[in-house]
């Protein structure tokens, strides 16, 4: 096939400016230089035009940054507002938190039990669960955890305590972050943060591509193998929204588990965190969980 | 620019436009309705969520229905929900609810063993009291085989065993002597009957005042009333 | 004073991986569609004349690959019936949600690329008789004779084509090394170095399966390789193997240097779980040993049948290579468990979704598609004489 004189750049390099193709790129040689006046006039107005334009689009965004940074992402009311416990007497917003005291925790495995039968969780799937720390005379820390039978820490091998330092428990949960990994990564909006604070999945909207999954770095969320999507400890919003306690919460004997309002200043929680010195897992992450700590120590992870 | 040379890119460019279009068209038929309500999701999921049934009980589920227990509560096992040893849950007070359940005049909750799950059988107490490397040093807990052959318990292996001298619902400081008279009120023979509360508070229900009707939302402790002694 | 836990995982953590041989294949298949299209923009766009007898190939082999590489993906999925719930509701904070568009974009690119590249054969062919006819008149979008002005239109469009699709292929590729780059959560895959490594290690990839498959087909069809041209492609793959490889291990390098609190695990996870597929296969056999073949089969003057030789098994070791990084990537980050204290398993099985069986047949389809569209079009005419 021959070249056509129509200039294919290949083989024509840009000395002529082909009549019936307009190639932006091909005829600067051949250009008669602009009238002086009319260049000035032409540069003044894409500046004028290029400051407006860059100016009328970045306004609205620094409005929206201005905004965003106010409250946790998205703006929904509970499910059901005037059950919110007090936000109508009180008209304030509620956000709710979420403490551990680990100084308190006995390990029974009460609340992995309540929250499965709660949450219908699969068996080896868990939506929240309880690490044991111990560390030893010699220096080594070992982790372990109960998962089986009724959780409680009683069912497993008794340890020498002859041979131990220390050991605590350490309950774990969805930390319900401010800055969200997972609401951040979900393809699809099936991952949302309620008005109050509450993380939550759309289980019908879902894929189940488990970008989430690998995103939280906290370990606590999972595809449910009944389901087939994502899915993750919600602080039992189906009760807190009818004003009750997480099922974890309720049936804690030993207070180790805190849950209220923080923006409420007269809450259970907020006079502990009022007090008490606080941690949150992975805090260098940058996170925010709004689950917090008493009592944990550089080897929790 | 439309000229004849052109056509075949205006034909590809018109065919890429349709799907597109199509595109478009789809997603606006599939779109869910309550979509970005209240954010980047569907909003109607928040209803979908908030319908969960529940299920644990709280210890004002139970009052709802079952008066005080014969042994007052005391501060020690406040936070333990009656669940935990004696069973049952929401599918229990929906189940009475449905059958319109009227609690005869001083019903009680269960007391006795029969109503605590086969699971729970063997540690309904060491579950928590049970000495395990871990729980806080001021836990109360205890090595269950050389406990039971300190105490002298009679029947270890009974899930009872170790009611022969606490009190499940009070665990005072100082466990009581076995009640062995038999007529199960914690006290031994000997002992004089004497308020035994401890002075802990009672969040008392008057007994045989509340009807299924009345429990039809969960209610926190009534007024205290002082409760008849059986 | 107080040591290393041992093993300790999250109890989700526990017995299963999320991401399994699918999310291997699939960057490994896009990798092959960036990598075959770099080589034909080296001709279309940046005139590496030696490329031509590969050029319009690379082009079918590119767009033969892209046409399968949501297989993998929806194989997958949980729940695969909703996954175009990723156009219909995207959410850009996410870097999968870029998946839609972009595959979708640049499918369509190399679709009207091809047929515009193949335009004079398509045309010529449209005068035949029955189904064959129909088939070549649909595919020339129903306007059957070409003037010059149509030629010179579609030689800006493919050029225009050629030079948009390179910025593409960087975000098709790129996107996916952001998807692993930008996971804080996981030590082994959070680096601003991911799209790149992914990239470069694409474009090893792309070339290294030209090189086979030229290699290949030039035996079926009984025609000798073009020596020039095979050099050019053993030289490309050279240089973008050391690229490739330079990134990977400075990535390495700086997470060994900076001795971070994950690192004692992440050395353990070098060591122990991927001890064969990268020391051995990624590093040893797949950069090492290439890296010499290539250096002696890109010499001047060298035996043509040598030349062959040494290009086929470097083609073929770099092919390893790249499947193990991406296996080391993909399955190795998810090894290690979020609690930084326990590892995982993870042994695909044969039958089942997301199976070798499956991954094998998915596999194959490109090279079925590609032989398909061989007995369509002249993949292997050179165009030489017209320049394009």
């Amino acid at each position: 096939m021959n070249c056509t004189p129509t200039g294919c750049p290949s083989c024509q390099p840009a000395a002529v400016a082909p009549a019936s193709v307009a190639s932006p790129g091909l005829a600067p040689s051949s250009a008669t230089p602009a009238d002086p006046g009319r260049r000035e006039f032409v540069w003044d107005a894409i500046r004028t035009f290029s400051f407006g334009a860059l100016t009328l689009t970045a306004l609205p965004i620094l409005v929206a940054e201005a905004d965003a940074d106010d409250d946790p992402k998205a703006a929904a009311p509970p499910a059901d507002p005037s059950a919110t416990v007090g936000a109508a007497k009180r008209k304030r917003t509620v956000l709710f938190g979420y403490l551990v005291d680990t100084t308190k925790c006995i390990g029974c495995g009460g609340c992995m039990l309540a929250c499965k039968n709660e949450n219908a969780v699969p068996d080896d799937q868990f939506r929240t669960w309880v690490e044991r720390y111990v560390y030893y005379k010699d220096g080594r820390v070992e982790v372990d955890t109960c998962t089986s039978g009724n959780f409680s820490f009683d069912q497993k091998p008794a340890l020498d305590p002859k041979v131990v330092d220390k050991a605590f428990f350490v309950p774990k949960l969805c930390n319900h972050c401010v800055e969200t990994p997972c609401i951040q990564v979900c393809p699809v909006g099936a991952s949302l943060m309620t008005k109050d604070g509450v993380v939550l999945i759309d289980h019908e909207r879902c894929i189940g591509c488990a970008y989430c999954v690998q995103a939280c770095p906290f370990g606590t969320r999972f595809i449910n193998h009944k389901t087939n999507t994502a899915d993750k400890c919600t602080w039992c919003y189906h009760r807190v929204a009818k004003g009750e306690k997480p099922a974890c919460v309720e049936v804690c004997p030993t207070g180790t588990r805190i849950f209220g309002d923080i923006n409420d200043p007269d809450s259970d929680i907020s006079k502990v965190l009022a007090v008490h010195r606080i941690d949150v897992l992975k805090s260098y992450l940058g996170t925010r969980p709004k689950t917090r700590y008493i009592g944990l120590t550089s080897e929790v992870v | 620019m439309f000229s004849r040379d052109s056509v075949h890119l205006w034909i590809l460019g018109g065919a890429l436009a349709a799907v597109v279009g199509g595109f478009l068209a789809v997603r606006a038929a599939s779109l869910p309705p309550s979509w970005g309500q209240y954010g980047h999701w569907r909003g109607a999921a928040l209803k979908e969520i908030g319908d969960q049934t529940r299920k644990v009980t709280t210890r004002a589920d139970c009052l709802g229905c079952h008066q005080t227990p014969k042994h007052a509560f005391g501060k020690k096992h406040q936070t333990v929900l009656c669940s935990e040893c004696h069973g049952q849950g929401r599918a229990h007070i929906d189940d009475c609810r449905s059958k319109q359940v009227a609690l005869p005049q001083g019903a009680t909750l269960s007391c006795a063993h029969d109503r605590i799950k086969p699971e729970r059988l063997v540690h309904v107490c060491a579950h928590c009291h049970a000495q395990v490397v871990g729980r806080p040093k001021d836990h109360p807990q205890i090595d269950v085989a050389e406990h039971l052959k300190d105490q002298e318990a009679k029947d270890p292996k009974s899930p009872m065993t170790c009611m022969q001298c606490h009190q499940a619902h009070d665990p005072s400081e100082e466990p009581e002597e076995a009640d062995d008279d038999g007529d199960d009120d914690g006290k031994a023979k000997d002992d004089d009957d004497d308020d035994d509360d401890g002075g802990a508070e009672k969040p008392a229900i008057v007994p045989g005042t509340v009807t299924p009707a009345d429990a039809a939302t969960p209610t926190g402790p009534a007024t205290a009333t002082e409760g008849e002694e059986s | 004073m107080h040591g290393h836990p041992i093993e300790f995982m999250f109890p989700n953590d526990h017995g299963s991986i999320a991401w399994t041989l699918m999310i291997v294949l699939y960057p490994y298949i896009t990798g092959l569609v960036a990598g075959a299209f770099v080589v034909a923009a080296l001709y279309h766009v940046f005139g590496k004349k030696e490329l031509a007898p590969v050029a319009r190939f690379a082009l079918a082999a590119s767009f033969s690959f892209c046409a399968f590489a949501t297989m993998p993906l929806l194989l997958h999925l949980h729940q695969p019936q909703r996954a175009f719930n990723i156009m219909f509701t995207p959410n850009f904070t996410s870097a999968m949600a870029g998946f839609g568009f972009i595959y979708s974009f640049y499918l369509t690119l190399l679709g009207v690329e091809i047929l515009l590249v193949f335009r004079d054969d398509i045309v010529a062919r449209a005068n035949r008789r029955g189904v064959e006819g129909w088939l070549y008149k649909v595919l020339a979008l129903g306007v059957t004779n070409q003037t010059p002005g149509s030629r010179a239109l579609d030689h800006k469009w493919i050029s225009a084509l050629s030079v948009i699709g390179i910025p593409a292929a960087c975000v098709l590729h790129g996107y996916v090394g952001f998807i692993f780059g930008g996971i804080k959560a996981n030590p082994w895959w959070s680096t601003a170095l991911m799209p790149v490594i992914f990239l470069c290690s694409a474009i090893v990839s792309g070339v290294a399966m030209l090189i086979l498959l030229y290699v290949i087909a030039s035996k079926f069809r009984r025609v000798q390789v073009d020596d020039e041209c095979l050099r050019s492609m053993m030289r490309t793959l050279w240089l973008f193997l050391i690229l490739a490889v330079a990134l990977e291990e400075l990535e390495l390098l700086n997470m060994a240097y900076e001795s971070g609190a994950q690192w004692a695990m992440l050395s353990r996870l070098i060591h122990e779980k991927l001890h064969f597929s990268f020391t051995w296969l990624q590093l040893i056999l797949g950069s090492v040993v290439p890296f010499f073949l290539l250096l002696i089969g890109m010499r001047r003057g060298l035996h043509p049948g040598v030349r062959i030789g040494l290009g086929t098994v470097s083609g073929l070791l770099v092919l390893i290579q790249v499947m193990s990084m991406r296996w080391n990537v993909v399955i190795g980050g998810q090894l290690l468990s979020k609690s930084f204290r326990g590892f995982n398993n993870y042994l695909p099985e044969f039958g089942g979704r997301e199976g070798l069986g499956v991954a094998v047949l998915v596999f194959c389809l490109p090279f079925v598609l590609m032989f398909a569209l061989g007995k369509i079009l002249p993949l292997w005419k050179t165009d030489a004489a017209d320049g394009h």
